[in-house]
């Protein structure tokens, strides 16, 4: 005794959504008891608990681990350059190999004086016997780097994932700007976050903290105001609320 | 001048990246923050320590390998992050370090089995029998079915986030429930 509503029972058992069918069909009412009870079961099982004095080493071990690793960006080509590198020490020995003894042989008969045919090449029209001299490669000095005013923050090394977008690098960038106390550059950081819609939330509300931080608390109040309305299910929106309240 | 001596006023607040939210906090990773890392570990670690202690059941020894891999791998991978939400995407990571862990290691074990004639040493055993045939018949279980009944029936997870984090359509999800729960019901021996 079968029901074609049989692979449905799973869904409903998870989901605790039982239709009018289920109810009222015999083979399914005993589906749905049979994996409910499999359920149950399982959520007896004790929840296994990651002890507090382990879970210390292990962030700590993570974090160290995570420090060591290069960028994804450098590690990707790692393997296919060791993998070049190896095959091309495996052909130069190979050609040492093959090329040295016939080459020993070789001189070995120069030295005593047999005969070895010798045949001239032959010039032809497109290959002059005469090598033309190399022609000056023309050398462009590396471009020297650019000016940098007294006092501006260092470039940051290109340590990071190529493949992360400007909008979410302007989004690091901001925030160190942040803690830094750089509240104007933070501003404007933030702005340029925005635009992503992954961070935007994030951005612009501390976008307005930053410009109120600045100083400019019309700017601020400003942009909390279009947070609030932007964003009106944002966990910071009460805190919104509370500062631009008289 | 006098009046404001022993006020004390907080003239710059710091902000704190405990304010940031999950998706902006996967952003910070994926520029190599090291606070952001440390916070993501310490929001998640107890619920992908849990993953994968549920689908290495016989396998304690490694639990805490896989769950610093899929950490390792999260913080690599954080600007790729998809589906529902910041969660849903660890427990993919976490399904796919596990899935090449169980791989290999079920190759080692071949290796080792030919190798030598010695039963490999078992996991510690639980006392109470009924949890311990649970754990044998969920380890016995293919990856792909045990790790949708563990998202599902152990982790709470929905099924169409399910779905999304391993990549595979709702109907399957729900078949490779239906197929993971009648094989543990078979395995404790309750009627079919």
């Amino acid at each position: 005794m079968t029901c074609p509503r049989l692979p449905q029972i799973a869904a409903a058992v998870t989901t605790d959504l039982v239709d009018d069918h289920v109810a009222a069909c015999l083979v399914c009412r005993r589906e749905l008891a049979s994996q409910r009870g499999v359920r149950d079961a399982l959520r007896r099982m004790p929840v296994p608990v990651l002890a507090a004095s382990r879970r210390r080493e292990l962030a700590a071990e993570t974090l160290a681990r995570a420090d060591q690793r290069p960028p994804r960006a450098t590690r990707r080509w790692l393997v296919p350059a060791s993998i070049a590198a190896v095959a091309l020490a495996a052909s130069i020995a190979a050609a040492a190999v093959v090329v040295g003894p016939a080459m020993m042989r070789g001189r070995a008969r120069a030295d005593t004086g047999a005969a070895i045919a010798f045949e001239p090449p032959v010039a032809t029209a497109a290959e002059p016997l005469v090598a033309p001299r190399p022609r000056a490669i023309a050398f462009e000095p590396p471009a020297p780097p650019p000016e940098r005013a007294v006092g501006a923050p260092r470039p940051e090394p290109a340590r990071h994932d190529p493949r992360v977008p400007e909008t979410l690098r302007a989004f690091r960038e901001a925030w160190l700007a942040l803690r830094a106390g750089r509240d104007a550059d933070a501003v404007a950081l933030f702005d340029t976050a925005a635009a992503n819609a992954t961070v935007a939330e994030e951005a612009v509300y501390w976008a307005a903290i930053a410009a109120t931080r600045a100083g400019d608390r019309t700017d601020g109040r400003a942009r909390l105001r279009g947070f609030v309305q932007r964003f009106p299910r944002s966990p910071y929106v009460d805190q919104a609320r509370r500062v631009l309240a008289p | 001048m006098s009046a404001r001596t022993g006020q004390l006023i907080q003239l710059r607040p710091v902000a704190v990246v405990d304010d940031l939210g999950d998706e902006a906090l996967a952003a910070a990773c994926a520029t190599g923050d090291r606070t952001a890392q440390a916070l993501l570990f310490e929001r998640h670690v107890d619920s992908m320590h849990r993953f994968i202690s549920r689908m290495c059941p016989l396998d304690r020894a490694a639990v805490d390998d896989l769950v610093q891999a899929t950490f390792l791998a999260a913080f690599q991978n954080a600007g790729q992050v998809r589906g529902p939400s910041l969660r849903s995407w660890l427990y993919g990571v976490a399904a796919n370090v596990v899935r090449t862990y169980i791989r290999k290691e079920v190759a080692r074990r071949r290796v080792v089995a030919a190798l030598t004639d010695e039963p490999l040493p078992a996991a510690a055993e639980p006392a109470d029998a009924d949890v311990r045939k649970l754990r044998v018949a969920i380890a016995a279980l293919s990856p792909k079915l045990r790790e949708v009944l563990v998202l599902v029936d152990l982790e709470g997870e929905r099924g169409t986030d399910v779905a999304t984090l391993l990549g595979i359509p709702d109907g399957t999800v729900w078949r490779r429930l239906s197929d993971a729960r009648q094989q543990l019901r078979a395995a404790l021996g309750a009627e079919p």
